[in-house]
């Protein structure tokens, strides 16, 4: 049987002019282009997560189609909307217990907001002005930072007030302008709690046990202190999880 | 505009006029109930009274133990030396007091146990315990006493700071008294008024903790008048310089009723504890 084409001139040069070729190479042309912008979305998307995953998502590329997409890196780190939107995709995603846990993640991301715009409001974030002992005489017109605490409203007159930085000059040098500092301390339900975050405790004459290390950590940090890593941990670890689900 | 729930200038001046009324009440109260209190501290001349250290108990009594564990031994006194170093005239006149901490039993009323005995009664050195961990063997300081005049805080009165008029405080002799329940010093102390670390009501805990009562539930109607008897008959402070930490530099607090101190009844003390 006769054949034709290059199989028949064993990948010799034409001899006569080839009809198609100007067809052949327009399709190469467009698949070497193909090619390029596909090994640039590759580079470019492996850069990514080297630096850790998408930056902001691009916007504007195509028509709003109802679905919210997942936050970029820097998107994701925004306080309730990174989170909240990260649960939304993932909804849509079918995954519903990422949805739950970034849903959970955004209610987090609640409490330090709260728990510190409640105290900036208050004023009692910070005390600047001396003196920055625990307490004073009731004399002196200058509140030590207990008293200080009552009159801002953090905390109430009888209820015990944790410090989170230890306090005892053998083990920590900390002055008392840092130790004592509203941002480190953490007013307690009752002297039940306080107790148990130090040792074990007795209630009604029947002994309770300390606290373990995480209700201690829980029980014993600041809000803002015991949120802000749950925050981050949980914004770190879903990004790692989505590594290849979705380009 | 005036908002509604501001205060008219006439009520203002009924407020003030009102926390000035309960400043001088409440300085009339600190001057009329302040209380001669003994600063521990290192003895000139060192006699039996110390902290720290093994305790020299007479030879029959054994070291406290509380659930099979050694106590911590934190002090011994010789009430001969406190009395004639101008102690409380309610503790008696003779008689050697021990103290050891239960530190996990705060909470509790007896987490410290005085031990009593008269004043010739023979005593020796008792070792530390085997099992008394590391922790729990305080440095050894022989004391001496310092004579203060302490007023009773206002926790101790039970009085809200934000309802007094602190520069009136600030005019009363009280501010230029030296010594006080505020002090920065280690605070181990016979007498007096504590040195409260946490805002607390100390008398009315020792009523509750005395009668067995819940610290949650109801105060007793009579709880006021009761409280009245409570006197601060040793407060010992974290010191570094000893190895003693009650939680994170905490302090240990024990009272008693004057009529049962002034009967040589250390039986019925009742101790508290704060920590920061």
């Amino acid at each position: 049987m006769a054949t034709s084409g290059s199989y028949a001139r064993g990948d010799k040069a034409r001899s006569v002019p080839d009809a198609d070729a100007d067809a052949y190479e327009a399709m190469a042309r467009k698949q070497r282009a193909l090619n390029e912008k596909q090994a640039a979305d590759i580079e470019a998307r492996h850069k990514q997560r080297m630096l850790g995953g998408r930056l902001f998502t691009e916007v504007g590329q195509k028509p709003w189609d109802g679905r919210v997409d997942h936050p970029g890196a820097l998107e994701s780190m925004i306080p309730v909307w990174g989170s909240g939107k990260e649960a939304i995709a993932d909804f849509q995603d079918g995954d519903y217990l990422g949805a739950a846990g970034n849903a959970a993640l955004a209610v987090s991301d609640l409490v330090p907001a709260k728990a510190v715009s409640g105290a900036i409001l208050k004023g009692a974030v910070i005390k600047a002005a001396g003196p920055h002992v625990w307490r004073t005489k009731p004399w002196e017109e200058a509140k030590g930072v207990r008293q200080w605490l009552t009159e801002k409203g953090v905390a109430k007159p009888g209820q015990p007030v944790h410090h989170w930085v230890p306090w005892l000059e053998q083990k920590s040098a900390v002055p008392d302008w840092i130790k004592n500092q509203p941002i480190f301390l953490k007013p307690m339900k009752d002297a039940v709690q306080h107790g148990r975050v130090h040792g074990r405790y007795t209630v009604d004459g029947v002994k309770l046990p300390r606290y373990n290390p995480a209700e201690r950590v829980w029980h014993g940090s600041p809000d803002w202190a015991k949120a802000t890593p749950v925050s981050v941990a949980g914004r770190v670890v879903p990004d790692k999880d989505k590594k290849g689900r979705r380009p | 505009m005036r908002r509604l729930s501001e205060p008219n200038p006439e009520e203002r001046e009924a407020a003030a006029a009102a926390r000035a009324e309960a400043t001088r009440q409440v300085l009339d109260d600190m001057r009329r109930l302040a209380q001669p209190a003994l600063t521990l501290i290192e003895a000139e001349r060192p006699g039996f009274s110390k902290l720290g250290g093994e305790p020299d108990l007479p030879p029959d009594v054994e070291w406290p133990r509380a659930e099979g564990r050694s106590l911590a031994f934190l002090a011994q006194l010789d009430l001969q030396e406190v009395r004639s170093a101008g102690g409380p005239d309610w503790l008696p006149r003779e008689g050697k007091l021990w103290a050891f901490n239960d530190d996990d039993g705060y909470g509790s009323a007896d987490h410290l146990r005085v031990l009593h005995a008269a004043s010739d009664a023979a005593t020796v050195r008792h070792a530390f315990p085997d099992d008394l961990g590391k922790r729990h063997r305080f440095g050894e300081q022989r004391v001496g006493f310092r004579l203060d005049m302490v007023a009773p805080s206002l926790d101790w009165l039970g009085v809200d700071p934000r309802a007094l008029d602190i520069s009136r405080l600030n005019e009363s002799e009280l501010a230029a008294a030296p010594q006080g329940p505020h002090r920065g010093e280690r605070q181990h102390r016979i007498g007096g008024y504590p040195s409260e670390i946490q805002d607390e009501r100390m008398p009315f805990t020792a009523e509750m903790l005395a009668r067995g009562l819940s610290l949650d539930g109801p105060l007793p109607l009579d709880i006021e008048e009761a409280a009245r008897e409570w006197r601060l008959l040793l407060q010992i402070d974290s010191d570094p310089a000893l190895g003693m930490n009650f939680g994170d530099a905490g302090r240990l607090y024990v009272f008693i009723k004057e009529k049962h101190a002034r009967a040589g009844d250390f039986s019925k003390t009742v101790s508290n504890w704060q920590t920061y």
